[in-house]
């Protein structure tokens, strides 16, 4: 059995620690320990970030984009070539817009890195309803050892070669899901729903293939796994941020700060190389409250006509 | 400065039974439970598929052709042990043909003539001038980089240079640069097709050169030659490898490598390690910037052909005629440019940067140990999927390197500016409509030296940020001075000019070289093209 070290003890983090543990490996919590957030039973926490980084080689980094970069520069002296880090990040650096796995290989000497993604959460983790993950990644090794250890009858976990299109689909999906939120909000039908995911799946494959992923992972459990979950949870954030934004109650949309950051990243990264991502660009401009949700709609729905 | 290639004689036999014995027990090593000729059988048949098309294709030699056409009759009735001996044979052969020679004679005499023969080719106004011509020639071919770092780490590891390739001179301008800067004669890979070559032919086949036939495509050669390298390089051999493959045909900073031989770095490292021998091994990007290329014209020709690929080796180019190659030669030295050959950060096998004392250093500066990266619960862990993965990373750092150690010059400066205010006077016509109809297009002086300005105080940010170089000629005179300059370059050698200064305009004669000599920039063109003046672009 090995040892893990889970870097950000958040919900996410909690739950793929304990998932380890249940599997038999030793896990080692690295975070803040905030009040109300109870360690897994048999997970050992620290604070301590460097001393945990020399018990293993084998990391997952489970914290918010925003704080990303400021813990890899801590890190990266702690670090060697044997680590092989894991990132289950949804969002993209502020300022910099790197994706995270992106802002691991410029700040660390790390190369062997992977992206844990997909349409199970903290909480489908913890209540062992049955979900799906995700690893992508270039070194199959890495991809075995994550599978092997995070599989539970509860839990499938998939395996691909394309880690910055899965990265890049996760963190759209999570956006793109306002989209769902804001058309359910608004009464439209499910035919216009149904419009707005697969258009939403469109537009995830083409800022992926632009951006260095491959086509097709748009469609898998990154992308369109993720976005499902979405549309089928009214209760999830990026649904509850699309209701906010409908409403035009930017305050309460604005809580979704991950969210609207990686809206903000995202639309810059897409501007900077020339991609088309109108449902992106209208919810970053939402946000801003430069538009309201039904005007952002007929503009959608008022563009020229194109082939699918 | 001594190098391990002045002892290559001793060892060639040595190396040679290591390179057939290692090839042949990998196709061993392929063999199923139930079936021990897998691997055997499988490499015969590719290599005689691939041969007798190829024979048959080009109509080359029938001898060898029959000789193929019987094998591959005989595969399937040999035995396991015909199979292996076969294969033994055919590895045998191809290691002696691709396998190089290393003379002293004629490395003392190359060494003492070819800073004079350089000289003189790229000075001949007075040939007797013997040692004053390679003081003119190194103030035409400028050499920099981290020169004394370089030396240094030669003693401690072996180099191997990897650097952009635009022009067959360039392994004849790189290794006088070696020699320049005191830094070892390395070993190289060079296509085969150039042994011909009555210059250059002679002195490869005796300082070490190795023969790659890129006509041969089968496992087996590639195999052979792949471990030749790997072998080279782990002996410790200081080896040179184009990793674009190929002369680039657009002008382009390279930016697709072929990762095979940098693969060959990797595995060489970490066969090194498994033996305890724990010499460093260091990549060294080079990038070689000419204010004009030898065959600028016959590259961009073939670039812009469809079928560009069918001309894969050019046997017919510039370079094959000495009268083209004394004229380039003497055109360069009565430029105010200079070449330059610009050596950069030397990289471990991973693609990390080396410091001083030849250590691995993290992105902090922080030092590290590469040897980790082979490594998995504090043991070395073959594994053929991850060093792939590593040496795709590596091959993307290199590229990363050729783009900010390219040195902009002014025909590459004025290519470029000229040829994207051709685009932005035409948005609506494709790249070969430009090409060709904007010949005798007019640009104002005035606009161009506005439009120029701009350009050059974008790319001097940029240069600032280390994103690319620019040559001082480029950064220091007015901006007409620079304009002239590149116009007065593209007059002296080519057939045909690319511009022409006409009273207060430019004129565009050869859009195909502004294009090609434009395109070193064309990595960085999305975030130059803003600084061009809108409705920018010649009159006709």
């Amino acid at each position: 059995m090995s040892q893990w070290i889970i870097v950000g003890d958040g919900a996410w983090g909690r739950a793929l620690s304990r998932r380890l543990v249940l599997n038999g490996h030793d896990a080692l919590l690295v975070g803040e320990r905030r009040i109300g957030n109870r360690v897994p039973k048999d997970v050992e926490h620290t604070i301590e970030l460097a001393p945990a980084l020399g018990r293993g080689e084998r990391v997952i980094l489970a914290v918010p984009a925003d704080r990303l970069e400021g813990l890899l520069v801590d890190a990266a002296p702690h670090l060697r070539g044997d680590h092989r880090i894991a990132t289950g990040i949804r969002g993209l650096t502020p300022g910099t817009h790197l994706r995270p796995s992106e802002a691991v290989a410029r700040h660390t000497p790390v190369r062997q890195l992977a992206v844990l993604a997909g349409a199970a959460d903290a909480r489908a983790l913890r209540k062992k309803t049955p979900a799906a993950l995700v690893v992508g990644t270039a070194f199959p090794a890495f991809a075995d050892e994550l599978q092997a250890a995070l599989v539970a009858p509860s839990l499938r976990i998939y395996t691909n070669r394309d880690p910055i299109g899965t990265e890049l689909a996760s963190i759209l999906a999570m956006v793109l899901g306002v989209a769902l939120g804001i058309g359910r909000t608004l009464g439209v039908g499910p035919a216009t729903e149904a419009t707005a995911l697969t258009r939403a799946v469109a537009e995830i494959d083409r800022v992926v293939c632009g951006l260095g992923g491959a086509p097709k992972t748009a469609y898998g459990l990154a992308g369109l796994g993720l976005l499902a979950e979405l549309a089928f949870d009214p209760e999830a954030r990026s649904a509850l941020a699309g209701r906010a934004l409908a409403a035009g109650d930017l305050e309460q949309a604005g809580e979704a700060t991950e969210i609207r950051a990686a809206a903000r990243a995202l639309a810059a990264r897409c501007a900077r190389h020339r991609l088309r991502a109108p449902m992106l660009t209208v919810i970053d401009a939402l946000f801003d409250g430069h538009v309201d949700a039904a005007t952002a709609m007929k503009g959608l729905m008022a563009r020229s006509a194109r082939a699918e | 400065m001594h190098a391990p290639i002045f002892e290559f004689n001793r060892h060639r036999e040595d190396i040679e039974r290591e390179v057939i014995g290692r090839v042949v027990d990998a196709f061993a090593s392929h063999a199923g439970p139930d079936d021990p000729t897998r691997g055997f059988q499988f490499v015969l048949n590719d290599a005689a598929f691939h041969e007798i098309d190829r024979l048959e294709r080009s109509r080359g030699n029938t001898e060898r052709l029959a000789d193929w056409q019987r094998l591959a009759r005989r595969i399937g009735r040999m035995t396991p042990d015909e199979l292996h001996d076969e294969t033994r044979r055919r590895a045998e052969w191809y290691v002696r043909d691709v396998v190089g020679h290393f003379d002293r004679r004629v490395y003392r005499f190359a060494s003492s003539v070819l800073p004079v023969g350089l000289g003189a080719l790229f000075n001949t106004t007075d040939l007797a001038r013997g040692l004053s011509s390679m003081r003119d020639l190194s103030s035409r071919i400028r050499v920099e980089g981290p020169l004394e770092q370089l030396r240094e780490l030669a003693r401690m590891g072996t180099l191997v240079v990897v650097p952009t390739h635009s022009s067959n001179l360039d392994s004849i301008v790189l290794g006088w640069s070696l020699l320049h800067a005191d830094l070892p004669p390395c070993t190289y890979g060079a296509g085969k097709n150039l042994f011909g070559n009555p210059l250059v032919g002679y002195f490869m086949r005796n300082l070490g050169a190795y023969r790659v036939d890129r006509r041969l495509r089968h496992v087996l050669y590639k195999d052979v030659l792949k471990c030749y390298s790997q072998v080279l390089i782990e002996r410790g051999y200081h080896s040179l490898f184009f990793p674009g493959g190929t002369r680039g045909r657009s002008g382009a900073v390279e930016q697709k490598l072929k990762l095979g031989l940098m693969g060959s770095a990797l595995a060489a490292f970490s066969e090194r390690l498994q033996r305890g021998d724990t010499r460093p091994i260091f990549l060294v990007p080079v990038t070689i910037n000419y204010p004009l290329v030898l065959e600028a014209e016959t590259l961009i020709e073939d670039h812009l052909k469809a079928k560009g690929q069918a001309r894969y080796i050019i046997e017919d180019d510039e370079f094959s005629r000495l009268g083209r190659i004394a004229q380039f030669a003497v055109q360069v030295m009565g430029l105010q440019t200079t070449m330059v050959i610009r050596y950069g950060t030397p990289l471990d096998v991973f693609g990390n940067p080396v410091g001083l004392d030849g250590r691995s250093l993290g992105p902090g500066g922080h030092p590290i140990d590469p040897a980790r990266y082979l490594m998995r619960d504090g043991e070395p862990v073959d594994d053929p999927a991850r060093d792939a993965a590593y040496t795709r990373q590596t091959g993307l750092a290199v590229a990363e390197a050729y783009l900010s150690e390219t040195v902009i010059l002014p025909t590459q400066f004025v290519g470029w500016l000229l040829f994207e205010r051709e685009r932005r006077a035409a948005p609506h016509l494709d790249l070969f409509a430009l090409l060709r109809t904007t010949s005798g297009d007019r640009h104002d002086l005035t606009e161009l030296c506005d439009d120029g300005d701009r350009l050059r105080a974008k790319l001097v940010a940029m240069a600032a940020k280390g994103r690319l170089c620019l040559d001082p000629s480029l950064q220091g005179s007015p901006i007409d001075e620079v304009l002239d300059d590149a116009v007065r370059a593209f007059g002296m050698y080519h057939l045909r000019s690319a511009v022409e200064r006409e009273a207060d305009a430019l004129v565009v004669r050869d859009p195909k070289l502004l294009y090609f000599y434009g395109n070193r920039l064309s990595a960085w063109e999305d975030e130059l093209r803003p600084v061009i003046a809108r409705g920018a672009g010649g009159a006709r």
